[in-house]
């Protein structure tokens, strides 16, 4: 054997093997260790749901096509003669409209369009338009006032183009308002037609009553102040998950406002966790069942959605939640295996807070989803073991439910 | 009454995998199982106690977080040495230890009479590498007890092979004064 083999030879003989029990110590540090991984692990797990429901509504805010001010149709429908121009929908830029007498179209015209009839118009004296007109610029688009009757040629070409272009739904010019427009091909008398307004969520009164059923998947845990999950017997919690069903009645005071409540039948709650017991692992779970009444107020935002032409409106929600307790088990656990009921009171009232969405199916049909979550007032009787802490129902979930208003 | 030790009742693989959940108490099984035999590696690594204790807990934490990665196909014993070995490394890097190149002629060592190494235990031994200085306890460790190539502790430690080889030489030379100083026996007369 090679000298330098020998001597690591020894060292590795002898050292290879070596066994030494570290101080108690070292376990406790490791495990402190772990624990705050553990809280890092929690709160990124928070984050990352308050992330995924920062893009559900991100998604669904901005990828909802959204109707805007719409072009209104120029097909049929006669109106009476003598009606005024009605109000025109506001357009951002344009405050200073104002609106004629009959025989007027308001037009807006892009850039793009026959720009040299829109100069002409502009270049024209403001006196040939009738005295309560005037013509509107801004930078974007030209807002003209189209008087049928004038004796400016120019004006009455550019009229007629403009309102042939109308007739011939030119999609690039947005129709705004007008009384009555005379068609000049063949002569023909002049057509009367109305004007669909563009609807808008304004349109909407919401005024009225209305009931549904709803489901919901909830995340489900109880919170304990102070500390469990340290000493002799080391308890961990896990995620545990619970359903529920409920009957709702609403009363929407306006399109902005509204209060609803609901009846939730038998809803499972309670925390999962995991520790040792006869010095084995053992899963357990506690479940509380409740009748939950949620008393909440909403406040409404709403547009008119592009594909059902109908509103759908986000809902900010608040209220107060009273709970009954229907029961409470713990199956598993032979601690309190004849006792549970006894640890938790009967009642409770929770904070609750959500975002829901609105989604009108039909007139009168609507379908809510969104997410919803609640903390409850301490629920331990302060009785038997290990009830030196407070306890709370934290709960978080989907909710989703169909309803009929009566308006 | 026989008491039994529960945590003998789980095999490794059973501790793993309940442990991969974070179940704690599966956790302290699986490091009361293993803490002894990773503090000895440890030990190789530290100048004392205390150090070889920070080594050993960061080396669990470590090997906590990452236990979804072990796939059973080698021994658990192995994959937590490994652990503990790049954890020292690691410590070591961090603390930046290692000592200037110390350049030594390769001495010639020369057997020790087997009676005299009999003597030494085991504890004597850890006592000689921790008294090394760092780089030379690190690279010695490395080399000789687990078996690293010196381009291997070149890389781990982001020194030159020569370095190495160096440092090993210079280590194996200290041990021996040491082993002849706790025994009072002399080498033998060198065979050339």
């Amino acid at each position: 054997m090679d000298n330098k083999q020998q001597i690591d030879q020894l060292f590795k003989s002898v050292v290879e093997n070596y066994e030494l029990k570290p101080s108690a110590d070292v376990w406790n540090r490791i495990e402190e260790d772990l624990n705050q991984n553990k809280t890092t692990h929690t709160s990124a797990t928070i984050v990352r749901y308050a992330a995924i429901l920062l893009v559900i509504i991100g998604v669904t805010f901005f990828a909802l096509p959204v109707s805007k001010n719409t072009p209104i149709s120029l097909q049929g429908n006669a109106i009476d003669q003598n009606q005024p121009i009605s109000a025109l929908e506001p357009i951002s830029t344009a405050s200073a409209l104002i609106v004629s007498d009959n025989n007027t179209v308001v037009a807006q015209i892009p850039e793009t369009v026959n720009r040299t009839i829109v100069d002409d118009v502009l270049e024209s004296n403001l006196n040939t338009f009738a005295s309560n007109v005037i013509p509107f610029h801004n930078q974007e688009s030209d807002f003209i006032f189209m008087p049928q009757e004038t004796e400016n040629e120019a004006l009455a070409d550019a009229n007629r183009d403009i309102i042939d272009r109308i007739y011939n739904n030119d999609q690039s010019i947005d129709v705004f308002g007008f009384g009555e427009l005379t068609s000049y091909e063949d002569d023909e008398e002049a057509q009367l037609i109305q004007p669909d307004k563009a609807i808008t969520y304004k349109d909407y009164s919401m005024k009225g009553v209305y009931i549904g059923a709803s489901g919901s998947y909830n995340q489900t845990s109880i919170i304990e102040y102070g500390n469990t999950f340290k000493g002799a017997r080391p308890i961990q919690p896990s995620l545990k998950f619970g359903s529920s069903k409920g009957l709702m009645l609403g009363y929407n005071f306006n399109n902005k406002f509204g209060i609803e409540a609901e009846f939730i039948y038998n809803a499972i709650q309670g925390q999962n966790y995991v520790m040792s017991e006869d010095e084995q692992i053992v899963e357990k779970s506690l479940s509380l069942n409740y009748d939950l009444i949620p008393v909440v107020a909403k406040i409404k935002v709403g547009r008119i959605s592009n594909i059902t032409n109908m509103p759908v409106v986000l809902n900010y929600t608040a209220g107060i939640q009273y709970g009954m307790l229907r029961e409470a088990r713990l199956p598993q656990d032979k601690r309190y295996e004849e006792t549970t009921e006894e640890l938790f009171t009967d009642q409770d009232l929770s904070v609750v807070l959500g975002l829901e969405y609105d989604i009108f199916v039909q007139e009168n049909l609507m379908l809510t989803l969104g997410t919803r979550g609640a903390i409850s007032t301490d629920i331990s009787t302060h009785s038997g073991p290990l009830s030196y802490y407070n306890k709370r129902n934290f709960v978080f979930g989907l909710r989703a439910g169909l309803s009929y208003a009566f308006n | 009454m026989k008491r039994i030790n529960p945590a003998a009742t789980y095999t490794d693989e059973q501790l793993i995998r309940q442990s991969v959940k974070g179940e704690r108490v599966a956790q302290k099984f699986l490091y009361e199982r293993f803490a002894a035999k990773m503090f000895g590696v440890c030990l190789r690594y530290a100048p004392d106690y205390q150090i070889a204790e920070d080594i050993l807990q960061e080396g669990f934490v470590k090997a906590f977080k990452n236990l979804d990665r072990f796939r059973f196909e080698g021994s658990f014993e192995g994959w937590l040495r490994k652990i503990m070995v790049n954890t020292a490394i690691e410590v070591h890097r961090r603390k930046n230890l290692l000592y200037p190149i110390v350049d030594v002629d390769s001495h010639d060592v020369e057997l020790f009479d087997e009676n005299a190494l009999e003597k030494l235990a085991a504890d004597d031994l850890l006592q000689m590498i921790a008294s090394l200085s760092p780089g030379y306890r690190t690279v010695f460790s490395l080399y000789a007890i687990e078996g690293f190539s010196h381009k291997e502790i070149a890389e781990q430690l982001n020194i030159s092979e020569g370095t190495s080889k160096s440092q090993l030489a210079r280590a194996r030379y200290i041990l021996i004064e040491m082993v002849e100083q706790r025994t009072g026996i002399k080498r033998k007369a060198s065979g050339q």
